[in-house]
């Protein structure tokens, strides 16, 4: 039985696309509401300054905070990513694995 | 044979060649750890439990810094521990990143509280606080639950 590479890799992007399409319909809106937050808590910490009820030292430090955590927001959302991508390229492995195992007659991959 | 045939079996070799070597399932990153995930969880619980005494008691004596030392010595052994436990562990520099953060952030509170006059805390501060700590946990339980959801798949 020949094999058609043209339709198996058809498949594999069929097997894979929703994944991706599922992990940015997921990703999008947490990412949105993240970096609202962190605009939200910088304009209170300029806030806070100009209003002098914090030192330009506690300013820096919350500042500083404010970053880190949105770093580690950044970071989740590019290893959820990672997550997606190797979920997706196992789908579609899995298409062209049965494809071919049925081509050959045996269990290959 | 035609030039079309010869294109489509070396491209079917080529991709037979690329999955013979894949060996079926890819890894990009590191297994699920439970316990960084037990760690993190009792961390959280213990930030949450600070903060909410800062909110229902604001301006006790009993938060004052010299008081919660052993609050920020506690956060600061486990996240160290499971740093150093992290860093074994192949295809982990999300992880990693992850917890140098919060330690960074720890050590941050840490010099915010210290330095405050009246060794308290203000209102505001805790506010931001919070926020930061909340934002941070919940993106590294995000990312661990999304491990956790593949070793099960």
């Amino acid at each position: 039985m020949a094999i058609n590479v043209a339709s198996i890799a058809k498949d594999m992007l069929n097997a894979a696309k929703p994944i991706l399409q599922k992990y940015w319909k997921e990703v999008k809106p947490y990412a949105e509401k993240e970096s609202k937050a962190f605009a939200q808590n910088l304009a209170m910490i300029a806030k806070l300054k100009l209003e002098n009820k914090i030192t330009k030292e506690e300013a820096l430090l919350h500042i500083e905070i404010q970053k880190n955590s949105f770093r580690t927001v950044l970071l989740a959302v590019q290893g959820l990513g990672l997550v997606a991508v190797e979920n997706a390229l196992n789908a579609a492995i899995g298409v062209v694995s049965g494809a071919v195992n049925k081509a050959i007659g045996w269990n290959l991959l | 044979m035609t030039p079309f045939l010869t294109v489509r079996k070396l491209t079917s070799v080529l991709l037979l060649s690329v999955l013979f070597f894949t060996a079926c399932k890819v890894t990009l990153l590191s297994a699920y750890d439970e316990v960084t995930d037990k760690t993190l969880s009792e961390m959280q619980q213990s930030t949450t439990a600070f903060f909410v005494k800062h909110e229902s008691n604001p301006q006790s004596p009993d938060l004052a810094y010299n008081k919660s030392e052993p609050f920020y010595e506690g956060l600061k052994v486990k996240s160290r521990t499971i740093r150093i436990r992290n860093n074994a562990i192949e295809k982990n520099k999300i992880m990693i990143d992850m917890l140098d953060l919060l330690d960074r952030n720890i050590n941050l509170m840490d010099s915010l509280h210290k330095g405050k006059p009246n060794g308290l805390l203000s209102t505001n501060d805790v506010t931001l606080l919070k926020s930061a700590f909340e934002t941070q946990y919940t993106a590294m339980f995000k990312f661990i639950m999304a491990l956790k959801a593949r070793a099960k798949g």
